[in-house]
């Protein structure tokens, strides 16, 4: 059975998933790629924006959002302590 | 009886460089754990991780200090006749100070090493926790009579453990997992080598070597966790 998300596992995958995009994503596909709901998405996102690791920003009628320099730091630390989780065997 | 006073001459120095290096290597995981834990937001796993790495850096830290006193009083101050201290209480004080030290270096070591095997123990009785308490403080006892009991001791638990990195390589098959399970492998069977330093000098090179050789594995380990991450956020 696969274990519940943790917040942080959460912010990770939204956060790997603007990266496979270029740092850049639509909110809908940030939806499906991070396997959230919409209301999950919106209160992770709105935290993240008030924390300054991503941006919203209009381009042609759409709305998307970027990652911050921030934001990739954030990123490089998450991923360092995935690598630690899964090296070590937690 | 302390291995450093089995070591020949010219490997004591390199001796107190690698048990510093390993030091800094067990420093280095306690510290990174540490911050992974304010990080993920209070996971316990990473605290306890910390802890046990914390430990048996500690232990090192008396194993340093144990060595650079036999060092000084072996060949330092041997090799001074101006100075004259070898009166009986100054011979008598050290000795108290170095098994104070060695004891503290079995003890953390035993001890932390045990805390590590218990992170991955789900469900473990306390009154089981007690016990293997128990058995260490006697194995500790014991260590200072005979150095053997220490590296018997430190030979299982080690074993244990590696036995445990491997089954979770089996399981989840993480690359850094199996190295993990050599680092510990390694430090194991340099455990058994310094049982056969009275028999000849050698073993005791050998046995650092091999020693030196786990921890640069953990090393590795550490610095391919930080690579890894810096090149995933250039891409």
């Amino acid at each position: 059975m696969e274990r519940k998300r943790s917040r942080i596992d959460i912010i990770h995958d939204m956060i790997i998933s603007i990266q496979k995009k270029g740092g850049k994503i639509k909110p809908t596909h940030l939806m499906y790629k991070a396997n959230l709901s919409y209301n999950q998405m919106n209160i992770y996102l709105e935290d993240l924006i008030e924390k300054g690791m991503i941006k919203k920003i209009e381009e042609k009628n759409s709305v998307y959002f970027i990652i911050t320099e921030k934001g990739y730091d954030f990123a490089q630390k998450i991923i360092e302590m995935k690598n630690f989780e899964e090296s070590f065997g937690l | 009886m302390i291995p450093l006073e089995n070591s020949p001459n010219w490997f004591s120095v390199p001796s107190i460089i690698i048990d510093f290096f390993s030091f800094l290597v067990l420093f280095s995981i306690s510290l990174i754990s540490l911050k992974y834990y304010n990080l993920s937001g209070g996971n316990k796993k990473y605290k306890y991780i910390s802890f046990a790495f914390l430990l048996i850096c500690a232990s090192f830290f008396f194993k340093l200090i144990t060595n650079l006193a036999l060092y000084y009083n072996e060949f330092i101050r041997a090799d001074s006749p101006t100075i004259i201290t070898d009166t009986l209480e100054t011979i008598r004080s050290y000795n108290i100070f170095t098994d104070l030290t060695f004891t503290l270096f079995v003890f953390l070591n035993l001890i932390g090493l045990y805390f590590l095997y218990s992170v991955y123990q789900e469900k473990q009785a306390k009154s089981m926790m007690f016990l293997i308490t128990y058995f260490i403080i006697i194995s500790t006892y014991f260590s200072n009579l005979n150095y053997y009991v220490f590296h018997i001791t430190s030979f299982l638990l080690l074993t244990i453990i590696s036995i445990l990195y491997f089954d979770k390589y089996a399981l989840k098959g993480n690359e850094s997992t199996k190295v993990l399970g050599y680092s510990f492998s390694s430090i194991a069977i340099s455990q058994i080598l310094f049982m056969f330093v009275s028999v000849d000098k050698s073993f005791f090179i050998l046995a650092e070597i091999i020693q030196l050789l786990g921890y640069l594995l953990l090393f590795l380990i550490l610095r391919n966790i930080i690579i890894h991450g810096k090149k995933k956020k250039q891409n």
